[in-house]
């Protein structure tokens, strides 16, 4: 059976997938792939534990059930990749519209709820948020299977889109050596929930850009590392009404390195503004790994931006140098940021540190560059871009990295007005 | 008169690496001996030895301070019987000020010793004389240990230290490295004021610029672990024309004396 | 000699940490000093809670209607209630019915009058511990210290009340001032911390024995420190004791507090409430050397230690300063908190945790900003040794209203060895555009290379880790009352003994 490639659109039913999964199910059964039985399971137990709630420490600053009737479905314009000549996988609705061919990647029919082998829970990581991985291997209806042999020569982008309720499971693998960038483009406007599980064999280096420009989305990464792997994501979220982007990052072997980058640049008012929430779990199972993070929010309107980020330190993983940087530039009364960067550290000779500051536009900066004759709406986004190049800088890719310039600029006009730069 | 410092055939390195193979040297009270060699000849190595950092075996030979074999001693049972090493990297102690630091080695010494502690104002007297002379400010006192010193202030801290805990035998390692010609100098006046009939003096060094300030009694040139020849002062002199390349092996720069490197 | 003296004094105050090892040194071997038992007559109630238990606490205490009324609500809320379980640590479950909720010396229940009329053996219990319950003439340039001494559940006395008295400062057991200044208590009782906070501040609210109470007049700066001394002394027994620190407006205090408690292999519940309300311009500064038994280093015995501290800044421009040395107890949980409610009010949290072989501490503040130009600091240095566990936990709010607030963050944490575990886990809430908030972590470790620079300088192993950890707490030991920070550096020393090979 292959459904991976453009079909006959399946509705797949108006119920709000998330407040009322059972029914949801019901309506998609006869079109989902792949062993039933299993995604019942799966859904049993995830309604037996029901959507998490603030109560749910992971989930404190996030209050899922009211963020998911939040929002307006407001239309997003595709992000151009045409200057990269990127292969495309592009799911509209949850419908793939042509499988992405490229030499050395294979790409398998999609079969169904894939039960991940390979949970990551362990004794160090409290109440991980499998709920929402259950719930999408219940009622995933498609994703992308991918197998990277060697090194990928045109970025992969994956792009969602549309405004039904979609469930997508994603399996990345990376042969020992691969190399690969995969840009995860959102822009679908309904509610989506995203699980990518992530391998990296030996030595593998996979560079993820993320974009998020709309929508409700729910998004779990789980991404294994083995011996010299390098992982990196760089995110940015430039609107949606919920943007829940977890990332459970596993480095077992000596020399993994993890690098995970965020941006928001978060408007709207009340209901219609964004939430965006980045949560990490970076655990270091291994001697002689490392991780960097950094997550640069820009908050105006009502927006909220959060950001949990929990280093792990196993027992015997010496000489571990991991590091966490938040920053927080608040445009308005009415925005809000919430950070809980955390350590946990089982090892003695380690490196780890985190940091945090929250403030709002540098008045001092603002007057210095106005007193170099710079009108005021000008300084103030040569600040806010400035302030996000801090996260942009880590794309090494010279065509991407123009494009998600380009991105962060648009919404930087959008949100302050086009000043003459 | 016997020997202040008497290393027979030692053998020593970090496991399953010799690094000195065979290094046989004696000091007198009163001397000033001054160890040249290439990088990696294991001069370092010898002043770790000496002053017991962990690490390093012993595989044979012996090093005896004083009648006392220091291999049988903790590190500070070695600074205790009188051997200081100045070192190449002073370390930095965020938080301990430099006068507490002082104080706390000067009576940790002199408990050692069966002496009296040094009470506090006479402490401050002796460390604010002391540090005086090498040209040092207040303040430096006061200062965290080696937080946010300068490489010349941490070597000048470093003689500080050694004129107040007045060993019987000092080890310098590399003391001229990071140094400019007038910290140099300073530097050197310090360990020139410390010279007595009482103490010995091991100067080790690649550059023969800073002996033009400290002058050798007797000049060694370490190479593959042992001391391949001694002589006198004018053997540093000569080493200065011809460089290391017979001992080294010819790979190795001049040792001629010109500014010395960080 | 002046000039010598004036030396002296500079460096005093410039170091600190000047006289650690020579301390650490005169402690040599010694290992937990405040390890005996008192054998004195006790007065202690069957084991269990229930109302009877309530009643006949409050009863034993003649309080007023309204006070039993308000335990036996803290009582019912509590059975409701379930122990927190987010913290990181780990112990058996505690059964409530097999505790000691009233244990009292008898010849304390005729209420001695004054110091004189106390048990000696009680009196030398303190003498033992180094705590002065005689009003000496004190040596010229040393403080004087009031003390309010409590053994288990009651208050043994109280010294220099009548020099305070002239102030208008009262410094009492909570058990008389709930009989001679019922207005206050009842006003501010509860009043920071509600009965039903948390689990054990229920428990608390209900079966409370005693504490200090402390009412500083408006304007009036209080002439001494004052401290309160906590012993858990009988076996078996739980201590609930009650602090309640008011100072009015323009007022200042320093207070210290002090525990200790026998060396005993079960383990003991030692459940406090500590409420501090400074009204406008008032400041209080709070210190702690914390020093239960922490168990033995197999971990068997030592108190659990399920402590609620808050201070209130209700009017504009209080200030409220937490300094903490927390070095005791099998278990630690602990979050003296500020709530920054009037304008321009400032919060500060100081605090050294040290843990060594199996104990485990979980502690740090929070600081909520609610009024406008608030401003809170945190220091904490955490030190985890053998197979401890160390975390800090810690919250930073600011709510919407609270505009221009200021925090900055510093929390350290230091491993020695590779069995232990150091966690940080910091809440940074800003719900206000004009907030600057600055936190910073780091863990690090004593490096090998450190501790032989320090030998080769003299030093033996645990002088040196002695002179390292207390330059790494410098920030801290600095901001205790002189007294409290000899004490505290001693600690350092002591608590970490073992912990190098």
């Amino acid at each position: 059976m292959r459904n991976i490639v453009a079909a006959p659109r399946p509705p797949l039913g108006d119920a709000k997938p998330m407040l009322d999964a059972q029914t949801h199910f019901e309506q998609i059964r006869d079109r989902l792939p792949g062993d039933l039985q299993a995604r019942a399971a799966h859904l049993a137990a995830a309604e037996a534990v029901g959507l998490p709630t603030r109560r749910v420490e992971s989930w404190h600053y996030t209050d899922l059930a009211r963020l998911l009737k939040s929002g307006q479905a407001t239309p997003v314009q595709a992000v151009d990749f045409s200057s990269v000549d990127a292969v495309l996988a592009h799911f509209e609705d949850g419908v793939l519209q042509a499988p992405p061919q490229a030499e050395g990647l294979e790409i398998a029919p999609f079969a169904g709820a894939i039960s991940s082998a390979e949970a990551p829970s362990s004794a160090y990581v409290m109440a991980p948020a499998h709920v929402m991985a259950d719930y999408n291997q219940a009622l995933a209806q498609n994703g992308l299977l991918a197998e990277i042999s060697g090194p990928l020569a045109p970025p992969l982008v994956v792009r969602t889109s549309g405004a039904e309720n979609v469930h997508l499971a994603h399996h990345i693998h990376l042969a020992a050596g691969a190399k690969a960038v995969l840009v995860d483009d959102h822009m679908a406007t309904g509610y989506a929930n995203v699980v990518w599980d992530i391998t990296l064999g030996e030595g593998a280096e996979l560079t993820v850009l993320r974009s998020q420009q709309a929508g409700h989305q729910v998004g779990l990464s789980r991404v294994s590392l083995a011996a010299g792997a390098r992982y990196k994501s760089v995110a940015m979220v430039s609107g949606g009404a919920l943007a829940r982007h977890e990332a459970h990052v596993t480095l077992k072997a000596a020399q993994a390195h993890a690098e995970l980058h965020s941006a928001v640049l978060g408007h709207g008012l009340s209901k219609a503004s964004t939430h965006a929430d980045f949560t990490y779990t970076i655990e270091h199972q291994a001697a002689d790994t490392s991780s960097n993070t950094s997550a640069y929010n820009v908050l105006d309107g009502h927006a909220r931006g959060v950001f949990q980020g929990k280093i792990i330190v196993r027992p015997d993983a010496q000489r571990v140098d991991a590091q966490m940087q938040t920053r927080a530039m608040m445009l308005s009364e009415g925005a809000e940021m919430d950070a809980k960067p955390e350590l946990e550290i089982y090892a003695d000779d380690v490196v780890c540190a985190h940091g945090s500051a929250i403030g709002e536009l540098d008045r001092d900066a603002l007057f210095f560059l106005r007193s170099r004759g710079l009108d005021e709406a000008t300084a103030r986004h040569l600040l806010v871009a400035a302030f996000l190049e801090q996260v942009t800088s880590h794309i090494d890719e010279t065509g991407l990295s123009e494009i998600m310039r380009g991105l962060v600029d648009t919404k930087i006009n959008a949100l302050l007005g086009n000043p003459s730069i | 008169m016997s020997a202040l410092l008497e290393i027979k055939q030692l053998h020593a390195g970090i496991p399953d690496k010799p690094i000195l193979n065979g290094l046989s040297l004696s000091i007198n009270p009163g001397e000033v001996h001054a160890i040249m060699g290439p990088n990696g000849s294991g001069k370092s190595t010898l002043s770790y030895v000496l002053s017991g950092k962990s690490g390093y075996e012993i595989n044979g030979g012996s090093m005896l301070f004083d009648g006392q074999e220091l291999a049988e001693m903790t590190p500070e049972a070695r600074a205790i019987a009188g051997l200081f090493l100045a070192f190449q990297y002073p370390l930095e102690i965020p938080g301990v000020t430099n006068m507490t630091f002082l104080k706390t080695s000067l009576n940790a010494i002199r408990r050692g010793r069966g002496e009296d502690e040094m009470d506090a104002a006479s402490f401050l007297r002796l460390a604010r004389a002391k540090s005086k002379a090498l040209g040092m400010d207040d303040d430096m006192l006061r200062r965290q240990l080696n937080v946010g010193f300068s490489g010349g202030e941490k070597k000048r801290n470093e003689i500080l230290q050694m004129a107040m805990l007045e060993p019987k035998l000092a080890i310098l390692d590399e003391t001229d490295s990071g140094l400019d010609i007038d910290a140099l100098k300073t530097v050197a006046e310090g360990v020139n004021a410390l010279r007595s009939p009482e103490r010995g003096m091991l100067v080790i060094t690649h550059y023969q610029r800073l002996l033009d300030f400290i002058k050798p009694d007797v000049v060694h040139v370490m190479a593959k672990g042992q001391i391949v020849k001694s002589g006198g002062p004018e053997l540093a002199l000569e080493l200065e024309k011809s460089g290391y390349a017979e001992y080294s092996g010819g790979t190795e720069a001049p040792a001629g004396g010109r500014e010395a490197h960080a | 000699m002046s000039e010598a003296k004036a030396i002296i004094e500079s460096e005093a105050k410039a170091s600190i940490d000047k006289d650690t090892v020579e301390q650490v040194a005169q402690f040599g071997g010694e290992h937990y000093k405040y390890g005996f038992t008192t054998d004195v007559d006790m007065d202690r109630v069957e084991n269990g809670l229930s109302e009877d238990i309530i009643r006949f606490i409050s009863a034993k205490k003649d309080e007023p209607q309204w006070l039993l009324d308000w335990r036996l609500d803290a009582y019912e809320r509590w059975l409701t209630m379930e122990e927190p379980e987010w913290a990181h640590v780990d112990y058996p479950k505690i059964d409530y019915q097999d505790l000691c909720y009233y244990a009292a010396p008898k010849s304390m229940e005729d209420g001695p009058k004054s110091l004189d009329e106390v048990d000696p053996e009680l009196l030398k219990t303190y003498e033992k511990l180094g705590i002065p319950l005689i009003e000496q003439e004190m040596l010229a340039g040393v403080r004087k210290v009031a003390v309010d001494a409590v053994f288990d559940s009651v208050s043994v006395g109280t010294t220099f009340r009548d020099e305070l008295a002239k102030e208008g400062v009262i410094f009492c057991s909570f058990s008389e001032a709930v009989k001679e200044h019922p207005d206050l208590v009842q006003k501010y009782l509860g009043s920071v911390v509600p009965k039903s906070d948390n689990y054990f501040t229920a428990l608390n609210s209900a079966v409370f024995s005693d504490g200090s109470f402390v009412y500083i007049p408006p304007g009036v700066r209080c002439p001494m420190e004052l401290s309160t001394y906590f012993r858990i002394n009988e076996a078996n027994t739980g201590q609930f004791e009650r602090t309640l620190v008011i100072a009015d407006k323009g007022s200042y205090v320093s207070y210290l507090e002090g525990c200790t408690a026998p060396m005993r292999d079960e383990n003991q519940l030692h459940a406090a409430v500590v409420e501090l309300v400074a009204l406008e311009d008032a400041e209080i500064k709070y210190s702690t050397v914390q020093n239960w038994y922490p168990g033995d280093a197999d971990g068997k015995g030592g108190i659990y230690n399920f402590v609620t501290k808050r201070g209130d800044c209700r009017e504009d421009r209080a200030r409220i300063s937490w300094t903490q040395v927390e070095t005791g107890s099998a278990v630690t949980w602990k979050y003296p908190s500020c709530i920054l409610r009037g304008d321009g009010s400032s919060g500060e949290f100081y605090s050294i945790a040290i843990s060594n072989n199996l104990q485990q501490v979980d502690s740090g503040t929070k600081m909520i900003h609610l009024g406008k130009n608030t401003s809170s600091k945190i220091i904490s240095k955490g030190i985890s040794a053998g197979r401890s566990s160390n975390c800090y936990r810690g919250q930073v709010s600011v709510h919407p209203k609270a505009a221009d607030a200021r925090n900055f963050t510093q929390c350290d944490s230091l491993l020695i060895g590779d069995k232990c575990a150091a966690h940080t886990v910091p809440y940074i809430e800003a719900k206000n555009l004009s907030a600057v908030l600055e936190h910073e972590a780091t863990t690090s470790k004593i490096s090998d290379d450190q501790l032989f620079f320090c030998q080769q300088r003299g030093l033996d192993a645990e002088e040196a880790v002695a002179l390292i950890v207390n330059g790494f707490c410098r920030d801290v030991l600095q901001n205790l009352p002189m007294e409290f920070a000899v004490e505290a550096q001693k600690l350092v020393g002591i608590s970490l003994e073992g912990s190098v090979g």
